[in-house]
């Protein structure tokens, strides 16, 4: 078989255009590398402090759920396992597990519904946030948020930022549970196919 | 997998389920690898959502952070038995469900391959077969996933220690019947033709061997015997490392 050269390796609009070296990095924070591990702060440090404000709204709680979720991730680095998804998928898993139980342990299902208004604080035009990276793929959320029906939308917008279950959800949507279950599926269905993520890396 | 549970990938994927749901729902996962891949793919959606949440953290958070960091003990990797075999399953559920969606698919390769009483080639298949078994099922198989320009996807279960993938192109746009895909295993500016799709098709599987060193594996359109060399422009390539 012969060579041939490749003069340019054009991302042709494929996902692995993105530099993701958070794989790296968390594989060095996996042998015990404290420098890697600054590294690696820096990079998801905002979108991790951003994400549990998003979901339990007091800042000083979500300080505490970011510290909580950025150690862990510190000292469960071993088990990332690259098979299961990616190492971003991997911290905000973290993330948003520690918020979500932190809401649900702090509040009655009750409460929580009074937390349904926007939160007029929730800060989009920090330093960070106006990195172009941040803010194409913050685009392309929103973008594809737009193509989901209402539905579909409201389902997974009350599961994610504001820490329901899907009973919970389909009580405050006033939906069947079967239903709600489909929506949620469908949603993220759709999502995964409208950004084209990896399924693994 | 009861519909009922696997309906549940989604709430699962958002942390939507309640504590007693979600354990129920992770022993279901030790036993149902079609979940696993599911999960794996939706999770990837949902964490994106946290796209939407940039804040900056307080300063203090930092050295708070690195401090804590500096006195907590890390904990071991996962016993290697669970980890791979959950590896195995999802890399091979994945796949497995691409291949039996697939026309082109191994199992109707060696099928097709019966009705015509063909023993060298029969036995060819399911050599193939087994080699691909062995990628899918390699403890250090990974799977990796782009779409390709146009539509489609394609998938590249990789094992560094098999020295070989399994690439599954699905759905993609097909070619007009003098042009075919072409799948080339490139290691820095250089690409060796790996596999020729059938013309005109979008949809098959293919074991590519000597990957070592290889950084992607890219796919192009070429004449429909294949090309020695790539034309541009890329439609899908997915790296390795």
């Amino acid at each position: 078989m012969t060579d041939g050269q490749f003069p340019a390796l054009a991302p042709a609009g494929s996902a692995t255009a993105r530099p993701e070296d958070l794989g790296d990095l968390l594989r060095q924070v996996a042998r015990g590398d404290e420098a890697a591990f600054a590294g690696l702060y820096d990079k998801v440090a905002a979108r991790v402090y951003g994400l549990a404000r998003r979901v339990v709204r007091d800042p000083a709680q979500a300080e505490e759920v970011a510290q909580e979720a950025l150690v862990e991730v510190w000292r469960t680095a071993a088990r990332f396992d690259p098979a299961r998804g990616s190492a971003t998928a991997w911290i905000f898993t973290i993330t948003h597990r520690r918020a979500v139980d932190r809401v649900r342990s702090e509040q009655a299902a009750a409460d929580r519904i009074q937390r349904l208004a926007p939160d007029p604080e929730q800060t989009g035009h920090d330093e960070v946030a106006d990195q172009a990276t941040a803010r194409i793929e913050r685009q392309q959320v929103r973008r594809c948020l737009r193509t989901l029906t209402e539905l579909q939308r409201e389902a997974i917008s009350l599961a994610y930022y504001s820490g329901y279950t899907y009973r919970e959800v389909a009580a405050v949507l006033d939906a069947a549970l079967p239903t709600v279950k489909t929506r949620m599926r469908d949603a993220l269905i759709r999502l995964r196919d409208c950004l084209g993520v990896e399924a693994s890396r | 997998m009861t519909d009922d549970l696997h309906l549940l990938t989604g709430a699962y994927a958002l942390d939507a389920l309640d504590d007693a749901e979600r354990e129920a729902f992770e022993r279901h996962l030790r036993t149902c690898p079609t979940c696993v891949a599911e999960v794996v793919g939706l999770r990837e959606a949902a964490v994106r959502l946290a796209d939407d949440s940039w804040s900056s953290p307080p300063p203090r958070l930092r050295e708070q952070v690195l401090e804590r960091v500096h006195g907590t003990r890390q904990l071991a990797p996962t016993p290697t038995g669970r980890a791979s075999r959950w590896r195995r399953r999802a890399a091979f559920a994945l796949a497995a469900g691409l291949i039996a969606a697939v026309a082109g698919g191994v199992t109707y390769l060696v099928q097709d391959q019966r009705v015509r009483q063909e023993q060298a080639a029969r036995a060819e298949a399911e050599q193939r077969q087994a080699r691909i078994e062995a990628v899918l099922t390699a403890s250090d198989a990974v799977v990796r996933t782009s779409p390709v320009t146009g539509g489609g996807r394609i998938t590249v279960v990789s094992a560094a220690s098999q020295d070989a993938a399994v690439v599954v192109v699905a759905g993609a746009d097909a070619p007009p019947s003098d042009r075919a895909y072409e799948l080339w295993t490139v290691q820095g500016t250089t690409a060796h033709p790996a596999a020729v799709l059938a013309p005109g098709q979008g949809t098959s599987t293919h074991y590519v061997s000597g990957i070592g060193g290889a950084d992607l594996i890219a796919m192009t359109i070429e004449p429909a015997s294949g090309s020695a060399t790539p034309t541009l422009p890329i439609v899908a390539q997915v790296r390795l490392a």
